[in-house]
């Protein structure tokens, strides 16, 4: 997403206001002197994006009230992964890595409703007009670009070059982000969660609306069986190549500034075992995905500073954006069944990702599914 | 005739004195339980008389960020960090 000019982003128009905004005026939400023609005289005091609480909560109180407790805002997902692969004593040489390289992934209200996040260097997504849906190019993939976007719009290669079908639900579908995932999910008003992944899956496939026959008396798909449903997360079946990152690193240059380099990314599917079986997620097998952490990632910061780093598994639980009705593994039984190369086994994860074969004992699989005669 | 009119002088003069005898001390029954208990209607704080706040100046700032040759003029382009990061974030 090409950056704005710098008058684009603060080039307004007012008839673009709602009228209840617009009758607040500029000065009750971003401070400043009125009534000056001199540039620096009528910033003084300026506010760029208002503090939710102070302004927004004053017309839409339970929004802020919720929205404070939701993933966008307190990071929790964050905190809870490097918990638990770090441990008290490295704790805060790790939160100033944190504070450098992941604290600018807020959002605050006016992050999505009326300019673009902080991490894109800002700017207003319509000269100041209140979009109750933000505009999903604008907003949701901007941060969630690498990952999300390219998948769901199609944008990735496989390694032999094959592109990667774009997300159905994208195309022919239509669907903007909005589309599943809530305002009330964005708003933190599904209750507290330390995970994303924490609770029911939300949105769920067969959610009311959705694809709520799966499985019932009128699905005629020969593959929905009571085993392969209860067994099988929708995702293993459904879910073309999607991408891997490997071995994150950050730090700071000379001047101070914070950086990181990775490894180029893959694009590859991979069924592993789950490891956050639970009644709201009882499959055996669910597709993983490779995040960028490493042993190392933050080790400019200091030495071993995730010490409990097989606590966790670096091929995690993922929930791809690459759906598709027909894929490879739905041409046939034998496409799954026995077909070693769709799973995360050891030996993959020793060549792959060497040193993190203890990390991911709880996900590899070490009896692939027999072959169906 | 007189012995009546005598007698009833008497029993009248009787229920007078009867009446201006000092009376038992009356004890107000309590309340029910049963009865729930009548809410008094509260004197509603009277509000203090709305003054009006005074609304910024905000003419400036409008007529100042919807003009595109004045922001052009006057808008600087944040200082080059350097971007040393490699791969895709």
């Amino acid at each position: 997403m090409p950056p704005l000019e710098a008058w684009e982003k603060v080039f307004l128009d007012d008839k673009a206001l709602s009228k209840t905004h617009a009758d607040l005026g500029c000065i009750a939400c971003h401070g400043g002197v009125g009534g000056t023609m001199d540039m620096e005289e009528a910033h003084q005091g300026i506010v760029r994006d208002p503090d939710p609480v102070q302004r927004c909560a004053l017309c839409h109180k339970s929004i802020v009230e919720t929205y404070q407790k939701s993933l966008h805002v307190t990071l929790a997902g964050y905190y809870t992964v490097l918990r638990a692969r770090s441990s008290e004593e490295h704790w805060d040489k790790l939160m100033v890595a944190f504070d450098n390289h992941c604290d600018q992934c807020h959002s605050s209200c006016g992050q999505c409703h009326v300019s673009r996040p902080d991490l894109h260097e800002g700017g207003l997504l319509n000269k100041h007009e209140f979009k109750k849906i933000p505009p999903m190019n604008l907003t949701c993939t901007a941060c969630h670009g690498t990952r999300v976007n390219d998948e769901y719009k199609g944008l990735n290669k496989t390694a032999d070059g094959k592109p990667v079908p774009a997300d159905v639900h994208f195309n022919p579908g239509g669907m903007s982000c909005f589309a599943c995932h809530t305002g009330d999910q964005m708003h933190g008003a599904l209750g507290v969660f330390n995970h994303r992944y924490d609770g029911p899956p939300d949105p769920s496939c067969t959610q009311k609306g959705c694809h709520e026959n799966i499985g019932g008396p009128e699905d005629k798909v020969a593959y929905h069986t009571k085993v392969h449903l209860e067994k099988v997360q929708c995702q293993v079946c459904h879910a073309a190549p999607y991408k891997h990152c490997y071995n994150c690193h950050v730090q700071l240059s000379d001047k101070g500034v914070p950086y990181f380099k990775v490894e180029p990314s893959e694009i590859l599917f991979k069924i592993g075992r789950n490891p956050i079986k639970s009644p709201d997620r009882p499959w055996e097998y669910v597709v993983v995905r490779h995040v960028p952490i490493a042993r190392t990632t933050f080790a400019y910061y200091g030495e071993n500073l995730l010490p409990n780093f097989d606590a966790r598994e670096t091929w995690t639980y993922a929930t791809p954006h690459t759906i598709q009705r027909r894929t490879p593994q739905t041409e046939s039984c034998n496409s799954c069944h026995g077909n070693a190369d769709l799973f995360l086994t050891e030996e993959f994860v020793r060549k792959r990702t060497p040193d993190e074969v203890e990390a991911n004992r709880k996900v590899i699989v070490t009896k692939i599914p027999a072959k169906i005669p | 005739m007189r012995k009546g009119i005598l007698r009833f002088l008497g029993g009248l003069l009787g229920l007078i004195l009867v009446s201006c005898l000092a009376r038992p001390e009356i004890t107000p029954l309590p309340p029910s339980p049963m009865l729930p208990a009548i809410p008094t209607p509260a004197t509603k704080p009277v509000p203090p008389k709305a003054t009006p706040t005074p609304i910024a100046d905000n003419s400036t700032c409008i007529a100042c960020h919807t003009d595109e040759e004045a922001l052009k003029a006057l808008a600087k382009e944040p200082e080059e960090v350097e971007h040393l990061s490699e791969g895709e974030g």
